[in-house]
């Protein structure tokens, strides 16, 4: 019959399709250009999400607090993807979306994103963040007047 | 407690009452209308004055039985409360009951108003429910090491017991049982008592085999407590309440309707869903085991779900599978329109398991293809959740559709034209209509922020990745059901008109013709009584009409410009 022959190419399709998903869920994240301000923050990032603290803090401006670089290890899955990336002078914005996943799959997730901007600057030895929005709102000391 | 007892009552009241003023709005003369306003009212007021009574005496047993363990008591207000209740409300129910019971005894219309059978329904559920909530509580602290609260528990079972027990005789005397809805009590005390059977032995069952795999793995540190005496009580009073309902009386009733509902919806949808669910959790497990090992994660903690799951595959697939014996009717060798519903609603769980697995690996390329910054579990737990629910409903879908199939192709005249074939179609069709509509919504939404924000085509395609994966899967199952329609309709097979309902209009109660038709159509049969049968001139119809004595009549052409008048009432 032709609805079951179309039934098989149905099953090849989605053979397929699990196949290239498998591909590309293997693949590392792309990797951008660490000289930049969106590598600065994939680095930043990456280093967080894989509790690399050190390698955090070493490109965070020095005033800025220690929780900034508090422990996000909560057993979510967390996928970050680069919304928009401005650079003016010595000053960069960059925008990410986050998306936090967890609860008790595959029948019962939840899912839930946030946007939050990172404030860098240009510094002889590169870019470095001067304010973040997450994991925790941390923004550059104001000196005392 | 009261305030429960009482809202529970107001709810109720307000409810049957809106529901009958839907009911008889419909109908003509202000007759009917004014006997079921009586009627709504005497049996609200029965059922609340009857929980009243219930309420009170429940109370002062427990009172009595605690008399030795009490020891110390203040203020008497329950106590005036719950002699308050028993006062006022014996009176009343007994009055109202003994006005009912005459003309119950003597009216058949009364007998076959629907809301006889609703109060009926309702009674009789209302107290078996509250009777096994204090059963099951009582059984759990007289096997378990907890002090029994006898006198509460055994106060409360002994009274709703009573209640369930006389509204039980009520039902059971031909004298009184309902026309209308005389199963209602029957197939909701079998589902109260299936969920509540199964739900036990699953408690009791998780607990054994929990504290097993806790033991072998020594995962567990501290514990109190356990789940076995609550499951094992649950169990026996779930199983009592099911042998009395289902065993006994429902499995025997017509298989149509409420019966139909019960098991299709609750035995074999409930359980395969359990079922399925399970053996999902497991192979998700595994695969995340495998492919995503998850950081700093012993093996024993990381399936520790596997308990749980083979408790909810041993009881889902049990009820599953035993409903699924029951609309497969052993006497006949032909399909029966039970069984025929039960595989389309099984190819229809198992395809909306594998489209929903579909969207979700759709989903993660969509999520891939934009390139994330960073991640963390991310892509291959999603994946890895979509190839499970895929490869769980996937085989299910497929198997049960080739079946299908195959007898469409062997009879596709009985099997093409079908109700059920053409429903299961049209709720495909529905569920990915909406489906489309809502993420096309969310996709348009996506685009457009995207556009006039100026964000990137990364951001874009991840936060809509969920909606493309589901538009893409009920595009899909859209597309190939839009097909089978077609090759349905090709085939030419017009659905012709099925018999719904045969009126048997005959002189005297002729049960054994009413039988003979309803074995041999398998639709429903209502028997009439004619009375004498009048016959006039055409043009004297209306003036004869109104001298007749009866609700309702049939006007017949009797040839050469006559009528034959034919006064029925219900048998």
């Amino acid at each position: 019959m032709r609805t079951t022959r179309i039934a098989w190419w149905l099953g090849a399709g989605v053979a397929v399709l699990l196949v290239v998903a498998a591909v590309l869920a293997t693949r590392p994240p792309r990797s951008y250009d660490p000289s930049t301000p969106e590598g600065t923050v994939q680095i930043f990032l990456q280093a967080l999400l894989d509790g690399d603290r050190e390698r955090a803090r070493e490109l965070l401006a020095p005033d800025l607090d220690e929780r900034c670089v508090d422990d996000v290890a909560t057993g979510e899955s967390v996928r970050i993807t680069l919304v928009s990336s401005e650079v003016e002078d010595d000053v960069a914005t960059v925008e990410v979306r986050i998306v936090r996943s967890g609860g008790d799959p595959p029948f019962g997730g939840y899912e839930y994103s946030q946007d939050a901007s990172y404030r860098l600057e240009r510094t002889d030895t590169g870019w470095i963040i001067t304010s973040a929005e997450w994991p925790f709102p941390c923004f550059e000391r104001i000196p005392p007047p | 407690m009261n305030a429960v007892a009482l809202l529970a009552v107001l709810a109720l009241i307000v409810g049957v009452a809106f529901w009958t003023h839907r009911r008889i709005r419909g109908r003509v003369g202000s007759d009917d209308r004014q006997s079921a306003l009586i009627r709504l009212i005497v049996l609200g007021l029965l059922l609340a004055s009857s929980i009243l009574v219930t309420v009170g005496v429940g109370g002062l047993l427990e009172r009595l039985f605690g008399l030795g363990s009490t020891l110390v008591r203040r203020g008497a207000s329950d106590l005036a409360r719950d002699l308050a209740f028993v006062v006022v409300g014996g009176p009343a129910a007994t009055l109202l009951w003994s006005s009912l019971t005459s003309r119950l005894r003597s009216s058949t219309t009364e007998r076959r108003s629907m809301l006889w059978g609703l109060y009926l329904g309702t009674a009789l559920t209302l107290s078996l429910v509250v009777a096994a909530v204090h059963a099951i509580a009582l059984l759990a602290d007289l096997i378990g090491p907890d002090p029994a609260d006898l006198a509460r528990n055994g106060a409360g079972l002994i009274a709703w017991g009573s209640f369930w027990l006389w509204h039980r005789r009520i039902w059971a005397e031909p004298d009184l049982k309902p026309g209308t809805l005389p199963n209602l009590p029957i197939l909701l005390g079998s589902a109260f008592g299936l969920v509540v059977g199964a739900t036990g032995v699953g408690l009791a069952l998780g607990s054994l085999l929990g504290d097993a795999y806790g033991a072998l793995g020594g995962t567990v540190i501290a514990e109190r407590g356990s789940t076995l005496d609550d499951g094992v009580a649950a169990a026996a009073v779930g199983a009592a309440i099911w042998v009395w309902h289902w065993w006994l009386h429902g499995r025997h009733l017509d298989p149509r309707g409420g019966w139909l509902l019960h098991t299709l919806g609750l035995g074999v949808m409930g359980g395969l869903v359990t079922a399925l669910t399970a053996v999902g959790s497991v192979v998700f497990a595994l695969l995340t085991w495998w492919f995503a090992p998850p950081r700093g994660v012993t093996a024993a903690t990381h399936f520790d779900t596997i308990p749980g799951a083979v408790t909810a595959l041993v009881v889902g697939g049990g009820v599953w599978a035993y409903h699924r014996a029951v609309v497969r009717d052993p006497s006949r060798t032909d399909v029966t329109e039970p069984d025929r519903a039960a595989r389309y609603l099984q190819a229809g769980i198992g395809l909306a398991a594998a489209a929903g697995g579909l969207g979700v690996v759709v989903a993660s390329i969509f999520q891939s293809l934009a390139g994330p910054v960073a991640t963390v579990g991310g892509a291959t737990e999603t994946l890895l959740a979509g190839i499970t629910a895929l490869g769980v409903g996937g085989p299910l879908w497929a198997l049960t559709w080739r079946d299908l199939q195959r007898a469409a192709a062997a009879d596709p005249a009985t099997e093409l034209t079908g109700t059920w074939r053409r429903v299961y179609l049209v709720v495909l069709f529905g569920v990915a209509g909406i489906a489309a509509l809502i993420t096309l919504l969310v996709i348009a939404f996506r685009l457009f922020e995207a556009v006039l924000e100026g964000t990137s085509m990364a951001a874009f395609l991840d936060s809509s990745s969920t909606a493309l994966g589901i538009l893409f899967a009920s595009g899909t199952v859209a597309g190939y059901h839009l097909v089978v329609w077609r090759s349905d309709r090709a085939s030419g097979f017009a659905p012709r008109r099925r018999l719904g309902t045969v009126h048997l209009v005959t002189g005297a109660d002729d049960t054994d013709l009413a039988a003979a038709v309803d074995a041999a159509t398998d639709v429903k049969v209502v028997r009439w009584l004619a009375a004498d049968t009048v016959e006039v001139p055409r043009s004297e119809l209306a003036e004869a009409l109104t001298t007749i004595d009866a609700e309702r009549v049939l006007v017949l052409p009797a040839g050469d410009d006559r009528v034959r008048i034919v006064p029925y009432r219900p048998a």
